[in-house]
């Protein structure tokens, strides 16, 4: 029996259940037994399509068609949940030991792992749309928690954008849905393939990029999803960034299924490679010039996110393989990089000149955290070094070198802001009563624990990267442009 | 564009010392070197001698502003007036790109 429809059904329920009883004493607990159910879910679904409410495939003058909702599991949704489940997992885990914990925190955080498990698992773009929604609606909320007016103020702007770029996107699926007479993704496509393109097709996919680039956090909507990150707690932006990257990886996808055999595609690949390369250097430039320890890594998040938009714009299995590779691993190293960034803040301050000398209070921390930096920069033998490498070779041979030499570029930026966070807040040279002062709080091995294990799997999939290379590549090969 | 006028300008900004200088001309380099490597994509792509043209323009307004960095960094605050006014011109942008590739 096909359970698939469970990895979104039980977080959007147990959301509910959490925002009612979010006053329990018993608050901990439920979260944390919750976390070990999140973590079987991905397990849960069968590889091939599930057709809600009894619906199919019909025929129409002889060609196949999906009526009603239809989700599918293959090994690359698989992979993308497992990993949302696991930084979700995290998340909750860390959660417990805050002081002021309450349901509605881990209502929010299910209904966001719902939302994205959905618009992974969806082949309808009406169904993806809500789901996006939603998720955005989750990012807001739990900025809010952060209960600081910044917070309400980030998340506000957030969400007055969001009302633009949501309703561009729904008019961007009204109009496929008047050109092709169908909401199903793989349906839309060969319809499009096989019809002359009209002005309401080119609109819709204008309207698809906006979506995409609101979603993904792609310029010009960076500078909101870089508020959203600094202004909340930095281990609930560790999920808040993997759910925006899910969804531009989600979104490219659909890009890519829909037009990618169109002429225009070669126009629109432009112009995603130039949103890819804009957020690459944007990301890079500001995060060099930021004192804030979580305002750096929200542009760092900007930043990769280009080179992920990257992979997948250039449309080659290759590309695509490693996009959706260099997707993952960010998600994982960023996560680490801000739950250790949160125990930064926990000790002393997000503000990296007024820390210092970490190293002496708390050496494990500090090796983990670097672990972490490397792998961001791309530097053997982490994860990032691999799918870097694998999109630098993806980039020379779709022919543009000069992406290559930009990418290097923006890596030398990448590590001269990290080690300068990283002398700033580790190594800068601190007094006996601040080393005192650090020594003072207590940091919860829960934290520690899923530093640890974060980094194990970069240090994993940097060692063994086919793990994850082997279950992408096939489906690359089918998605890719000829 | 010289280090002292740098360190000036970034002292202005609040963040003086050599740490803080060094990224943001780390930084400028790296917004120098988009635009040059982003030229010698599109010329490269496209081979017109009037993209050509227009990005040697484009370097040569970049040097005329140097430093950049700091124009860069207003322009990219989370004010949201600011953040409207490039997502209207990031609208009008790829409508633009999109009806010419569309009518051609």
């Amino acid at each position: 029996m096909n359970l698939l429809p469970l990895i979104v059904v039980i977080p959007l329920l147990m959301a509910i259940v959490f925002s009612y009883i979010y006053r329990s004493k018993y608050i901990r607990l439920l979260t944390l037994l919750m976390a070990l159910v999140l973590l079987v879910l991905p397990l849960l679904g069968l590889y091939g399509p599930y057709f809600f409410g009894g619906h199919g495939v019909v025929y129409i003058e002889g060609m196949p068609f999906v009526s009603g909702i239809l989700y599918t599991l293959n090994p690359l949704k698989e992979t993308l949940i497992f990993t949302l489940m696991l930084i979700g997992v995290l998340v909750l885990i860390i959660s417990t030991r805050e002081e002021r914990l309450s349901g509605t925190f881990t209502a929010l955080v299910l209904m966001g792992l719902a939302s994205v498990s959905a618009v992974i698992l969806t082949e309808d773009l009406f169904n993806l749309y809500v789901f996006y929604e939603i998720a955005a609606i989750t990012q807001a909320g739990l900025v809010i928690l952060a209960g600081r007016e910044e917070a309400y103020r980030s998340a506000f702007r957030y969400l007055l954008v969001g009302t633009m770029a949501g309703s561009i996107l729904l008019l961007g699926v009204g109009l496929l849905l008047s050109a092709t007479g169908s909401l199903n993704i793989v349906d839309m496509g060969r319809y499009l393939a096989l019809k002359p393109l009209t002005p309401t097709v080119y609109g819709a996919l204008l309207m698809l990029i906006v979506g995409l680039a609101y979603g993904g956090g792609l310029p010009p909507f960076h500078t909101l999803k870089v508020d959203l990150y600094s202004r909340t707690k930095p281990f609930v932006a560790a999920i808040l960034q993997t759910y925006s990257k899910f969804i531009l990886i989600a979104l490219m996808l659909v890009i890519l299924k829909l037009f990618g055999g169109l002429p225009i595609f070669n126009t629109t690949r432009g112009v995603l490679i130039a949103l890819s390369v804009f957020a690459m250097v944007f990301g890079t430039v500001m995060a060099l010039l930021q004192d804030d320890y979580r305002r750096l890594l929200a542009y760092h998040t900007v930043s990769q996110g280009g080179y992920v938009a990257l992979g997948l714009a250039l449309g080659t299995p290759l590309g695509i393989v490693a996009g959706i590779f260099h997707g993952i691993n960010h998600a994982l190293y960023k996560s680490a990089l801000f739950i250790g960034a949160h125990i930064v803040e926990k000790i002393k301050s997000p503000y990296m000149r007024e820390v210092g000398g970490l190293l002496l209070a708390m050496p494990t921390v500090t090796f983990l955290i670097l672990c972490a930096k490397l792998a961001s920069i791309g530097i053997p033998p982490f994860n990032g070094f691999q799918s870097k490498l694998l999109l630098a070779e993806a980039v020379m041979s779709a022919d543009m070198p000069e992406l290559v030499i930009l990418m290097l570029i923006v890596s030398i930026g990448t590590f001269l802001y990290m080690m300068k966070a990283f002398y700033l807040i580790f190594l800068k040279p601190c007094s006996e009563e601040q080393l005192r002062e650090y020594r003072e709080v207590r940091i919860s091995k829960y934290h520690i624990f899923s530093l640890g294990l974060l980094v194990l799997l970069c240090i994993v999939l940097g060692l063994y990267p086919d793990m994850v290379l082997d279950r992408l590549l096939p489906l690359g090969e089918e998605i890719a442009i000829e | 564009m010289d280090y002292d006028r740098f360190k000036k300008e970034m002292e202005r900004e609040g963040s003086g010392d050599s740490v803080s200088v060094g990224a943001g001309l780390t930084g400028e380099l790296i917004l120098y070197s988009f635009l040059v490597t982003g030229l010698f994509l599109l010329s490269r792509i496209f081979g017109k001698v009037l993209l050509a043209t227009v990005g040697i323009l484009a370097i040569g307004i970049g040097l005329h502003m140097m430093p950049m960095v700091f124009r860069f960094k207003r322009e990219n605050s989370n004010h949201i007036v600011l953040q409207l006014f490039w997502i209207s011109i990031f609208l009008g942008a790829i409508s633009m790109i999109i009806f010419i590739a569309g009518s051609r």
